[in-house]
């Protein structure tokens, strides 16, 4: 009879106390995985959101600042302008090197391209833009044509079509972007003609006209000198006193501020459900290792080292620790990517899903430490009965 | 063994003599006192001092409580004397370490208990197989050969049937029989028996003792047996008497 035969069978003898020692892992390791892939996965979502953004500066009228955030960050759209003579006064301020102007523009409802009923449409200038236009330069070769779109994850052409049709007008998906985790995933993104182009068809073609007013613009990205961008922002806001202006490291404040919120609720719950669960699996521990008094000292008695009660109470504790939280890891990791939209509606928050690389090293960590956790948590009951004499043992 | 029996102290007899043949197993002058509640103690073997050759069957009698089975564990090196020493091949079981002690226990004693001690989770051979579990590498009976064995100390012990059988399917009887099969499992030379008949009808009893009576003489091997029965005395080659911690040995007419 082998060592490893010997603590499986001991597992499956006690199936209750093996049961609650499995869920009690199980849940913490879970809810820390849950804890992790949001956290981080919001933290990602956000650093891509600035990213993707790709300015120092972003200028937007005076009172809409939350929701052109939102907007950036939800994809749910919003419209708010400002004089298109903003651009040029940015322009000319000094420290900043490049200026460009966005429109917020709206599908209608229940667009057949999108995961969502109204899609979000950020709209640049190609002849100034510098956040999209290098990397469709790069990925496409050049600008995009009149008609051309470039799409988030959760842009697509409708199954059996070429083309996207939004307000009566056909759009062709040159490009997908990389997940963000955002409401980036499901904007699409085109060029100032193309919209011009699109507001024009509509007014013949589509049951709701494309409106952009004449002269305006939603927002305006700036790209300042190094070293330069907090001046340049004080600046701006001095000679153009009806913008809101958000630096790039401020930008989506509300968001990084619930993701903390949502961290330490979520980091306090976790340590209070692991001590818990650490004590828990101690106590269940101490008590099977005093129902087994009499075994471990008939096994001692038997020739086992003293060694081996405390060898054999810690692989059972590291066996089921290992399975638990295994069990724990692999239900969570499925619900979160069956109910991740769900889950981010609910908690009103983005997260993106981590790499494969990544996910193996969280799940590795989470499973070393709720390994860890409950040997040591055995430890203590089971070095004791290993110090305790055969015969106190058994003379249970 | 039978007639009118005379007692006198085992630390008044020569432990070795012309006749006898090597110890197994030198008791010399060992105390064990236990602790009973937070100030008091009791001394349960006082000053015990005895020397068992290769080959004997040593039986101990005496009341519940006079230090029987606190004797057999200081011998199987269970618990450690408050004074004296315990000799193996000359040497102190004391002075070894944790492992060499338990070496010994594995491969130089068999134990039968007076409690049920099979364990729950094992079948009746994986039991049996048990002691292989703890014997040293070099000294190990693997796979094949150990079941082939524990699958004959199970037949020869009348369990041949019930090799798969848990504690909780045998009776009180075969459990016991399941016992001796794991005591002798690894080929002990001392055999220390804590009243193997205890709670077994007449007729058990009988076959327990047959049993053990002639592994000692087909095995050559030393048994330190301790029982309630005094009727069990005809079969051993030397009686001795525990009272109150001290030990007496019984000497026929």
């Amino acid at each position: 009879m082998s060592f490893g035969a010997l603590v499986l069978r001991n597992i499956g003898a006690a199936g209750f106390r093996s049961a609650v020692i499995l869920a009690c892992v199980a849940l913490v390791a879970g809810f820390a995985l849950f804890t992790a892939l949001v956290t981080e996965g919001s933290d990602q979502s956000l650093s891509k959101a600035k990213q993707r953004l790709g300015a120092d500066i972003l200028v937007v009228p005076k009172g809409s600042e939350s929701r052109v955030q939102t907007a950036l960050l939800s994809g749910r759209p919003t419209t708010a302008w400002m004089p298109k003579e903003n651009l040029g006064k940015i322009a000319q301020i000094s420290g900043v090197q490049r200026a460009s102007a966005q429109l917020f523009l709206a599908s209608l409802s229940n667009a057949s391209c999108c995961a969502v009923s109204e899609m979000f449409m950020l709209v640049f200038d190609p002849a100034t833009d510098f956040t999209l236009q290098p990397w469709l330069e790069h990925e496409l070769g050049g600008p995009l044509k009149l008609g051309e779109v470039v799409g988030g994850t959760h842009v697509f052409v409708p199954e059996g079509d070429d083309f996207i049709m939004l307000y009566g007008y056909f759009l062709t998906l040159k490009a997908t972007l990389e997940a963000t985790g955002t409401g980036l995933d499901q904007t699409m993104f085109m060029a100032m003609d193309t919209a011009r182009d699109m507001a024009r068809i509509s007014l013949s073609r589509a049951e709701k006209p494309l409106e952009i007013p004449e002269n305006s613009i939603t927002a305006v990205l700036v790209k300042t000198a190094d070293g330069e961008r907090h001046a340049v922002a004080r600046r701006i806001q001095q000679d153009l006193p009806g913008v809101s202006v958000l630096e790039r490291p401020d930008l989506f404040q509300e968001f990084g501020q619930r993701i903390n919120v949502l961290t330490k609720g979520f980091f306090a719950v976790l340590a209070v459900s692991w001590a818990f669960a650490t004590l828990t699996v101690g106590l269940v521990f101490s008590i099977s290792a005093n129902e087994r008094r009499r075994e471990i000292g008939v096994m001692r008695a038997l020739g086992s080292p003293r060694h081996f009660a405390l060898r054999s109470l810690l692989a059972e504790a590291a066996l089921l620790a290992g399975l638990g939280a295994a069990l724990g890891l692999v239900l969570t990791y499925c619900g979160v990517l069956l109910f991740h939209d769900l889950l981010a509606s609910a908690l009103d928050i983005y997260f993106l899903l981590p790499s494969l690389a990544d996910l193996g090293i969280l799940l590795g960590q989470i499973l070393a430490l709720s390994t860890a956790s409950v040997a040591i948590s055995t430890s203590l009951p089971a070095f004791r009965m290993s110090r305790t004499e055969s015969v106190s043992l058994m003379r249970t | 063994m039978q007639g009118e029996e005379h007692t006198v102290l085992a630390t008044d007899l020569p432990q070795t003599s012309g006749e006898r043949k090597q110890p197994v197993i030198a008791v010399q002058g060992v105390s064990k006192t236990y602790p009973l509640g937070r100030r008091s103690t009791v001394e349960a073997v006082r000053g015990i001092s005895l020397s068992v050759a290769e080959g004997e069957f040593v039986m101990i009698t005496g009341r519940s409580g006079s230090g029987k089975t606190t004797l057999l564990n200081l011998m199987a090196g269970l618990t450690h004397p408050t004074s004296g020493r315990i000799l193996v091949d000359g040497e102190d079981l004391w002075g070894l370490s944790d492992r060499q002690r338990s070496a010994y226990r594995n491969q130089r004693v068999g134990f039968i208990f007076q409690f049920p001690s099979l364990i729950a989770s094992l079948t009746a051979i994986e039991n049996v197989l048990l002691p292989t579990m703890f014997a040293p590498r070099n000294r190990r009976l693997d796979g094949g050969p150990a079941r082939q064995r524990a699958e004959e100390l199970l037949g020869v012990v009348g369990l041949s049937d019930k090799l798969a059988a848990r504690p909780r399917q045998l009776s009180a009887g075969q459990q016991k029989r399941a016992v001796i099969a794991r005591a002798l499992m690894n080929e002990p030379s001392l055999l220390l028996a804590d009243e193997p008949t205890a709670d077994l009808d007449e007729q058990t009893e009988q076959e327990i003792v047959a049993f053990l009576c002639q592994v000692q003489q087909t095995r050559n091997l030393t048994i330190v047996m301790v029982t309630h029965a005094g009727e069990l005395l005809r079969v051993a080659t030397r009686a001795m008497e525990m009272s109150e911690g001290t030990l007496r040995e019984r000497i026929d007419s």
